[in-house]
């Protein structure tokens, strides 16, 4: 090896040090962000909110095969399907807006949709 | 040796290169091959609408999912020509987003809906071509942070086309139906009344209705003088809609009784039609 290659591999190995360190202390910022939703900060679940989880799974399985005439008449078929099960369409949007921060209600809402849409 | 010397240098060059872009690739963002992947897995679900019938104004929907959250949903609609394509006004009417929000979250599910104007003269199932648009804020790692970006802090735009087929059925049941049939006026008078009309499965263009041969000392004029009287919301009686026409019933050289007045009703379906109908009309 000569001198200037001896110097290109002190560089070489000083960069992948300095790399290295780059991405452990990325990773530890990652690490920090990503644990975040194990700590549920979110809106909890509960029973409630799994019932309101069951009536949106059931209308997002059938609402494409649904031609309205009206605008309107999503909300008219999503606030029957909330009374029925005894919720308000206010309820409804607190939990819908709850989902983008709370891991507890999208992994009910998940689980709530494993088994997929009934046939037909 | 110069030959191994250039390659010598050239290897160099190249393992110098590499590490640099270790080194700077977290910093920068990554190279943008990566930065360019979609790894949202947003995706429709819906492969096909409900039915729609010739000449039928329609909201339909179709739904989405995604393995990641992504916000700014837009969505963009084209149909074949003839098939009009509208959005809610609520965003400008130029696109339309997800029912609950601007915001798909990862692993749930939500819907866009547009309405579309199908033409009597489309009687075959045509697709739609559906794109979405939205922001990405994980990380080209795939990971999300709660707040703010992913591993790399960068916000990406991203697009996902789905074609969906529109299926188009024959229209069924009547063309329109008179919800008004019986009519009470006070003998002597001189005004408005309302005659509700409902549509069938399709639009019915240019819907008038007139008077026809009127029973002795009964007179009927129509709004603005006009020779026919048009529904309140518009020229056109728009499908599984109910709309209301007004005639003027002229009743001071009628003597009380019970009479039945022709009606002559016209509109455009697949042609111009015309169709006869009464309303029994009671004078106190």
């Amino acid at each position: 090896m000569s001198c200037s290659d001896r110097r290109l591999a002190r560089a070489v190995v000083t960069l992948a040090a300095l790399a290295v360190l780059g991405s452990t202390a990325a990773c530890g910022a990652d690490a920090t962000a990503e644990a975040a939703p194990a700590t549920s900060s979110g809106t909890p679940a509960d029973a409630d909110t799994g019932r309101i989880a069951e009536v949106e799974f059931a209308r997002q399985c059938t609402v494409a095969s649904v031609n309205y005439a009206d605008e309107s008449q999503f909300t008219t078929d999503l606030d029957a399907r909330l009374a029925a099960a005894g919720f308000t369409h206010q309820q409804w949007k607190q939990w819908h807006d709850a989902l983008v921060d709370s891991p507890e209600l999208v992994a009910q809402f998940a689980q709530i949709g494993e088994a997929g849409c009934p046939a037909g | 040796m110069p030959l191994a010397r250039r390659s010598g240098r050239r290897r160099g060059a190249v393992l110098a290169a590499a590490v640099a872009a270790a080194l700077l690739g977290p910093l920068l963002g990554g190279s943008s091959a990566s930065a360019d992947v979609d790894k949202t897995g947003v995706r429709a679900l819906t492969t096909q609408t409900a039915a729609v019938v010739p000449g039928q104004t329609a909201w339909l929907s179709v739904v989405w999912t995604a393995d990641q959250t992504v916000t700014n949903w837009s969505t963009t609609v084209t149909a074949p020509p003839g098939v009009t394509v509208s959005y809610p006004t609520t965003r400008g009417g130029s696109d339309t987003s997800l029912y609950g929000s601007e915001t798909l979250v990862g692993s749930t599910r939500d819907f866009t809906a547009v309405k579309l104007q199908v033409p009597y003269a489309q009687r075959t199932s045509f697709p739609l071509t559906v794109v979405s648009t939205y922001t990405s804020t994980c990380g080209d790692n795939g990971q999300c942070k709660e707040v703010g970006g992913g591993n790399d802090d960068k916000a990406r735009d991203f697009s996902t086309t789905a074609t969906v087929t529109v299926p188009v059925v024959p229209a069924a049941g009547p063309e329109f139906t008179q919800g008004t049939t019986t009519l009470t006026v006070p003998a002597g008078s001189d005004a408005f009344a309302q005659l509700a009309f409902s549509a069938g499965q399709a639009d019915l263009a240019d819907f008038t209705v007139r008077a026809g041969r009127l029973p002795a000392g009964l007179a009927v004029a129509y709004p603005g003088d006009a020779t026919v009287s048009r529904p309140a919301e518009g020229a056109a009686l728009i499908g599984r809609t109910t709309d209301q026409v007004a005639l003027r019933f002229d009743t001071t050289g009628t003597a009380p009784g019970t009479y039945t007045v022709p009606l002559v009703i016209t509109y455009t379906a697949a042609t111009p039609r015309t169709a006869p109908g009464t309303v029994t009309l009671v004078v106190q």
